[in-house]
């Protein structure tokens, strides 16, 4: 029989192939800390004293409409081009956690998302990329339930879904009462301009869920945030570190009964609430679901701690329809 | 050095035997893309789980071990296995040696093992009666023992548990480089969560130790072990294309080292042994005399010996079979309730839409392509959990990930109706079991946190909240909860979850009318809460 390779030579490469593959592996290990690193504060962008709120029927039209809806919604704030500079990474995060389909209101309407991404895109980004970290697997599936994956394809976007914990880097978050570190998704760290798109619901443990609450929707492990001595207080500390640049709450249809996954009770709204102040805008959309903003733990915690200002006397709201 | 037992190519190899070739090829092929193709509730014209619906043991098997025949059962059997068990009646085993991929991969790994194989070669031909004795006895006696023996259930369940889980992982690694990281990402495997199965080692090691047997000889599992190569040899004592070794014959045996099968007994009159012929052709062009023909039903003066079938063998090994079956029943870890359902373990989840328990047991031949199929990686090869006669059968294990609520891609999968099939719409009602909390380890309940991870993730609002001492606390709906043991999954209490699925009420047992009765009949309870509709 020919002989192809002897046995010494056999264990001669093997080992260098495996020395190779032992040194790329070092030089990997090099390049990412598994250590707890500072974040970086994203820069700040709007006026944080003023509050949008949009009126206008969206359910069941296209993408134009919305965009019309939401281009408006934005003009008090200045308009998209104050948060998204050329060149610039955009995260879009809507919540699209659960399989349901859009009609009920369990997650964040498709059409204002690629309205949402059609927007970002005229102001010249590097990219568009929308991420959530769904709760039902598998992902693909609640991706394309929710609407996410045509909402992505019609607004030009990428789409990335956060269920591979190797995509999660550990940060710290320094001023962090109960939560003093958490795994973020690396888009979603590297992005300049993070865009939290929720959809308002009552929900079981927090009363009720909207942008702060949205953004547990960017870590890897949230068991430990409900198990904590405070759920309220870790998505107050989180919001302490890790702020969105700008929220835009969809209210044009809100789930009034089981949430947040549902499905329940709906009521159609009809309103898209936007702002700078994670805490101002969750103050004032805690009212399409009839709570006063006091009454949702995580909102008041937030104020305390000084993320933002829940008093609506104090914010600017400017309506818009 | 050549063997003589290595057959002599090029000049020898007939059209037949290329065609044959290209056929076996085509036809693991076939079964590989199936095979991958088998995840979730998506389905394509042709079942995924095709070559175990045509596998005609496992209807054989599975109309004797079945207390009760279902409509799909029937349907199945009558649509894809009896087919293949006329082209037994037609053309001897030539299943085995054209179709069954498990016979294309002995025959890959005979050639790997090349010249060593033959300096050991083991001839034990009527073992494989015997154990198709125990395989029928056994399922008469209740038992499906095919799940150890019959080669398509034994290769799905070898590849499902052994290959796929480091496949997918390696596909997902893939999947992060920049170069092939797009193409990767388009299997569907990338994006599905990392699948680990119980066992898997034990799986792999039995398909590596089917393939090492080529160290005895060619097809050594064909030859001597594989039950359905028995059946279809029995059946094929009346085939109709037959292999005609005609005279003169100058007893050179070219035929005899040729036939990968012992099937010719060589020597002045050589004549082969219709039971054991898989109908490869091989021998056809090797005879120097050009005696060895394929003849149709007109010519029948074909020159076959019948096998010595050892009746007393096979009556012993039936015995075995039988003993294994009813120790089965009385293993003490299968003590069972009225119901059917183990008493020694009351977290025991089968699948959605499993048949009561105790008739589960009877057709499950555990071929794992529930496992396969589940997108959530939530099925699991049974260990000691389901008793003696459980082994390997699918388990739900919640901790692991739960039944996902709009697939039904298991019941549709499985080839026996041990999972009965069943719209998604149905899953409102179709019990798996029933959750449980734990209030002395609810941290809801115990230590006044804000948590209701249950509550909040339930799909079909079974788990709901009331305000109980100025807290809002957990319960569950036990008219509504299906068991699908999402709340157990993500529960944050560890490390085992403070709300727990049990199978305690067998609801199973019900017919699927009386399931949904008692489902629509569920009051709503809790505040913020509404009832979901039954249809």
């Amino acid at each position: 029989m020919a002989k192809g390779i002897s046995r010494r030579e056999f264990l001669i490469l093997a080992g260098q192939a495996g020395a190779l593959l032992a040194g790329a592996g070092v030089v990997r290990s090099l390049g990412q800390s598994s250590k707890a690193t500072a974040v970086v504060p994203r820069q700040r962008l709007g006026n944080p004293e003023l509050l949008a709120v949009a009126h206008g029927d969206i359910l069941g039209k296209s993408e134009r409409e919305a965009e019309a809806l939401l281009r408006a919604c934005l003009e008090p704030l200045g308009g998209i081009k104050t948060f998204v500079a050329p060149g610039s990474k955009v995260v879009i995060k809507p919540n699209v956690a659960f399989m349901r389909t859009p009609e009920q209101a369990s997650s964040t309407n498709p059409l204002l998302v690629t309205a949402m991404a059609t927007l970002c895109l005229q102001a010249g980004p590097r990219e568009v990329v929308i991420f959530d970290h769904t709760i039902d697997t598998p992902a693909d599936v609640c991706l394309s339930m929710t609407g996410m994956v045509e909402a992505a394809r019609k607004g030009k976007a990428q789409l990335v879904s956060g269920h591979e914990q190797s995509a999660y880097q550990q940060v710290s978050i320094p001023r962090g009462r109960v939560l003093t570190s958490a795994e973020v998704h690396r888009v979603v760290l590297g992005a300049d301009v993070l865009i939290n798109m929720p959809i308002a619901k009552v929900h079981g443990a927090t009363g009720a869920t909207l942008g702060m609450k949205n953004l547990m929707g960017v870590v890897w492990n949230r068991g430990v945030w409900h198990s904590s001595s405070s759920l309220d207080q870790c998505i107050a500390d989180f919001s302490t570190a890790y702020p969105a640049t700008l929220t835009v709450i969809d209210g044009q249809r809100v789930l009034l009964t089981n949430g947040p996954k549902g499905p329940g009770r709906t009521e159609d709204k009809h309103a898209v609430v936007a702002g700078v102040d994670p805490v101002a805008v969750d103050a004032y959309s805690a009212g399409l679901l009839g709570f006063a903003p006091e009454r949702v733990a995580h909102i008041a915690d937030a104020a305390r701690m000084g993320v933002g200002q829940m008093d609506l006397r104090k914010v600017r709201v400017v309506k818009v329809s | 050095m050549a063997s003589p037992a290595q057959k002599s190519k090029g000049a020898s190899e007939t059209r037949v035997v290329r065609t044959r070739r290209t056929v076996q090829v085509a036809a693991l092929v076939v079964f590989l893309l199936l095979f991958a193709a088998a995840i979730g509730p998506w389905r394509f014209p042709i079942p995924p789980e095709l070559f175990l619906r045509i596998d005609p043991l496992v209807a054989a098997v599975t109309l004797l071990s079945a207390q009760t025949l279902s409509r799909s059962i029937i349907v199945s059997i009558a649509l894809f296995a009896l087919p293949v068990a006329a082209l037994g009646l037609l053309t001897e085993r030539a299943f085995c040696g054209w179709l069954c991929p498990l016979g294309t991969v002995v025959d890959i790994s005979d050639r790997l093992f090349g010249v060593r194989q033959a300096r050991r070669h083991v001839a034990v031909p009527w073992l494989k009666f015997a154990v198709l004795g125990a395989v029928g006895l056994g399922g008469l006696a209740g038992l499906s023992l095919l799940f150890l023996v019959d080669p398509i259930v034994l290769l799905t369940r070898s590849l499902t548990l052994g290959a796929v889980p480091g496949t997918q992982a390696a596909l997902k690694r893939l999947a992060d480089l920049p170069a092939v990281g797009p193409i990767a990402s388009l299997l569907p495997y990338v994006g599905l969560p990392q699948w680990v199965y119980r066992s898997s080692i034990i799986s792999a090691g039995i398909l590596i130790g089917v393939l090492a047997l080529s160290a005895m000889g060619r097809r050594f599992w064909c030859r001597n072990v594989c039950p359905l190569g028995a059946m279809l040899g029995l059946m094929g004592r009346a085939a109709v294309l037959r292999l005609r070794i005609g005279q003169p014959c100058a007893g050179c045996d070219a035929c005899v080292r040729a036939c990968k099968m012992d099937a010719i007994k060589g020597g002045e009159k050589a004549a082969y042994i219709s039971a054991e012929c898989v109908s490869c052709y091989s021998c056809v062009g090797i005879c120097p005399e050009g005696q060895i023909s394929i003849v149709g039903p007109v010519r029948h003066e074909s020159r076959s010996v019948q096998l010595n079938v050892p009746r007393r063998r096979v009556l012993q090994a039936g015995a075995l079979g039988i003993g294994w079956a009813l120790l089965g029943k009385f293993d003490v870890g299968a003590a069972r309730s009225e119901s059917g359902a183990p008493v020694g373990n009351p977290y025991l989840l089968r699948a959605p839409g499993a048949a009561p328990e105790q008739e589960f047991l009877r057709r499950c031949v555990r071929c794992a392509q529930c496992i396969k199929v589940c997108p959530n990686g939530a099925l699991q090869p049974a260990l000691a959990e389901a008793g003696a006669a459980g082994f390997w059968t699918p388990v739900l294990v919640p901790r692991i990930n739960y039944c996902s609520e709009p697939c039904n891609a298991c019941a549709q999968a499985c080839p026996t109706s041990a999972l009965e099939p069943f719209e998604i719409r149905e899953k409102k009602w179709l019990f798996i079991g029933t959750a449980v909390i734990d209030r002395s380890r609810c941290i809801a309940w115990n230590s006044d946190k804000v948590c209701l991870v249950c509550d909040e993730q339930c799909s079909y609002k079974a788990v709901y909240w009331q305000t109980v001492d100025g807290r809002r606390r957990p319960f569950v709906n036990d008219q509504v909860c299906v068991g699908c043991g999402i709340c157990e999954n993500k529960c944050p209490v560890g490390p085992e979850a403070a709300i727990r699925v049990f199978n305690f009420g067998d609801k199973r047992d019900w017919t699927r009318e009386r399931q949904k009765r008692f489902r629509a009949s569920a009051r709503p309870l809790g505040e913020q809460y509404t009832l979901l509709p039954i249809e």
